[in-house]
């Protein structure tokens, strides 16, 4: 870094490009974001700077804050849905023979070659009730009922009656876990491939089963991919809209959509700029929780 | 019922390279073994398989009289050290060395006590709230230890543990093991590439090659009588000649060398054929003119002196192509009595020389 720093006129070239295009696309946005968010709607929808809050006032009435509330347990769920699944899927995949590691990560990677859009519409394929999973119970189902008869129970098991599985929160929090996982995944194995195997093998040795080996050995000592697995996905759920756009219910809402719907169909950008910075601001909270859990643990943690 | 451990006929592959061959040692009650060898002869992987992170293709290891087949690492009677320490990052001194004693079920009051006991048994009291990293390479050593013997192992396992080390503070740490192992009375399986920290610690020695032991005797055994060319040029310095048995009588033999005419040395039992003489440097006399007892005499040129404080070995040019090495002591009288250049005379007792048939 001193020798960048000696080459000025280098060094500044090189800054520059970033520098400019975040000011231009980034910074100023928003600026421009952050005044919105302060001015009122003329009679004839001009947007007029008059440094009220009104539009922060506004989100703070029970619908938004209901919102607001599902928003977060959804991306709750979400979170806890990717922890409780990436974990183990990162420690297979760190622990696996070494050739086979490469294949596995590209195996979970392979979703980001899919546009989101198509990936979560492929949901409504699989869950709507003339869709993948109830033509799959329908035909066993239908086997089953084949069986009992051949047993002497005709129609035993009754007449299928497809499950409702589209439009719905469980619809959104699935579609989200599935386009989410990856960055759980990935942070997660980034960590558990470095862990020192010596470590593990003394826990082992002092007396440790696999239960507390991996309690207060391998958990304290991939907390810092956790924690960015979970901020990363929370903080990335928390602002979808997609998902509760085409697979949620009509009380599916979720502050993404809000938002969006404020630059579209009701065209408020004012309140739809304020909701965005306060969504903002919610997510710096809990980076800043992070980075207070980071330093409480001291040093020894790597990055 | 002494041994504590009982290896019998253990072997270890991985994929076509077989690590260890056909092992078999015993490790007595309160004995100070070493595992010696050059990087790669199966050392660690026979300490590892004693530990239970490595299973024994072929052949059992009992510990404890009990056999270990199929036992894994956490249900073993045996507590390891290992090379890079593996403290725990996130844990505290006290934490670290109280860690298998809570994972044993013992409440936290007592881990805590004997934890605090143990640390005062590697003399660091006061440490007991730092964190690994602030510790040094000694420090972190010493936990390392008081972690593994608070579980009162039968045997405790050490993986190189003085490598790490600077070479002041390895000295140190040799005597401070030894005086740890004699205190708490525990059987020490020990690994280590390097020589002199075997014959200094060590009560016995396995000497291995290419997965294979060669030896297992005592230090001075081992340095004064070793069994086979590879344990003689491993542990120590020596000078080896190649040669025909003429004659043997009372346990001493005469080697036709091609080069050198006849040379004496002693065996270890009735040996013919092509065998090697091999002389260690301090065991050659050096002269200024023949000396005349029954023993092997031989005339050369010194051809470099190299200085090591205590000694210098002096490399000597025996006119044939070959060269010996002898050493000698630099307690003021021999020590500067050559120079380069100078014709000198050499010779060694019968006693001084072994015949090795391997």
């Amino acid at each position: 870094m001193e020798t960048w720093r000696k080459r000025r006129t280098l060094f500044l070239a090189l800054l520059a490009p970033g520098t400019l295009w975040l000011v231009v696309f980034f910074t100023l946005p928003l600026v421009l974001i952050a005044l919105y968010s302060v001015s009122e709607q003329g009679d004839a929808g001009e947007t007029i700077l008059t440094l009220t809050f009104e539009n922060y006032g506004r989100a703070f009435d029970w619908v938004t804050l209901g919102i607001l509330w599902k928003s977060f347990w959804i991306a709750s769920a979400v979170t806890a849905a990717c922890l409780v699944m990436g974990f183990p899927l990162a420690l297979g995949i760190a622990f696996a023979p070494r050739p086979w590691k490469t294949p596995l990560l590209a195996l979970v990677a392979l979703p980001f070659w899919t546009n989101l859009l198509i990936r979560t519409y492929a949901w409504i394929a699989v869950l709507r009730t003339k869709g993948h999973l109830n033509n799959a119970l329908e035909w066993t189902h239908a086997k089953g009922q084949a069986a009992f008869a051949a047993l002497g129970w005709p129609d035993a098991l009754g007449p299928f009656v497809p499950l409702e599985l589209l439009y719905n929160d469980w619809a959104v929090i699935i579609a989200l876990v599935h386009i989410h996982l990856p960055f759980m995944v990935l942070p997660l194995y980034a960590v558990l491939e470095k862990l020192d195997r010596a470590h593990l093998e003394a826990s082992l040795d002092l007396g440790a089963g696999h239960g507390r080996t991996f309690r207060s050995v391998i958990v304290p000592l991939s907390m810092p991919g956790l924690a960015t697995g979970t901020v990363l996905v929370f903080i990335l759920a928390l602002g979808n809209f997609v998902a509760a756009d085409l697979l949620g219910g009509s009380d599916s809402m979720m502050i993404g959509n809000l938002i969006a719907q404020q630059f579209g169909a009701s065209s408020d950008w004012p309140y739809g700029s304020a909701l965005s910075l306060l969504l903002l601001y919610a997510t710096f909270l809990f980076l800043w929780l992070r980075a207070l859990g980071h330093r409480r643990r001291g040093e020894w943690a790597p990055a | 019922m002494s041994d504590v451990i009982a290896v019998e006929g253990v072997s270890k592959r991985f994929g076509a390279d077989a690590a260890v061959e056909q092992a078999s040692f015993e490790v007595t009650q309160g004995e100070f073994f070493a595992l010696l060898g050059p990087s790669g002869c199966g050392k660690t992987t026979l300490l590892r398989m004693l530990a239970g992170f490595e299973t024994p293709d072929a052949g059992r290891i009992i510990i404890g009289g009990k056999d270990m087949t199929g036992v894994p690492p956490n249900r073993r009677p045996v507590n390891m050290v290992f090379q890079s320490y593996a403290l725990f990052p996130h844990m505290t001194v006290a934490e670290n060395v109280a860690y298998g004693l809570r994972a044993g079920g013992m409440n936290a009051k007592d881990a805590t006590r004997h934890a605090t006991e143990a640390l005062a048994l590697v003399r660091l009291e006061g440490m007991e709230k730092r964190r690994p990293d602030m510790l040094s390479g000694g420090q972190k050593q010493r936990v390392a230890l008081a972690r593994a013997l608070v579980k009162r192992p039968k045997v405790l396992l050490l993986d190189e543990p003085l490598s790490a080390l600077d070479a002041k503070l390895r000295e140190t740490m040799r005597l401070e093991l030894v005086r740890l192992q004699e205190s708490v009375g525990i059987s020490f399986v020990f690994v280590t590439h390097d020589q002199d920290e075997a014959l200094s610690m060590a009560g016995r020695i396995a000497v291995m090659e290419k997965g294979r032991i060669r030896q297992i005797a005592n230090p001075r055994g081992l340095y004064e009588t070793p069994n086979c060319r590879f344990v003689a040029d491993f542990i120590g310095k020596a000078n080896f000649f190649g040669g025909t048995v003429t004659h043997q009588g009372s346990g001493i033999a005469v080697v036709n060398c091609p080069d050198l005419g006849l040379l004496t040395g002693r065996m270890e039992r009735s040996v013919s054929g092509a065998v090697t003489l091999m002389v260690r440097p301090e065991r050659i006399r050096l002269s200024a003119a023949p000396l005349t007892d029954d023993g092997t005499n031989l005339q050369g040129r010194v051809t470099h002196i190299a200085y090591y404080g205590d000694e210098s070995r002096i490399v000597i040019d025996l006119g044939t192509g070959r060269t010996v090495t002898a050493s000698i002591a630099n307690d003021g009288e021999s020590g500067a009595r050559w120079r380069v250049d100078s014709e000198v005379f050499l010779s060694w007792r019968p006693d001084d020389a072994l015949i090795l048939t391997e």
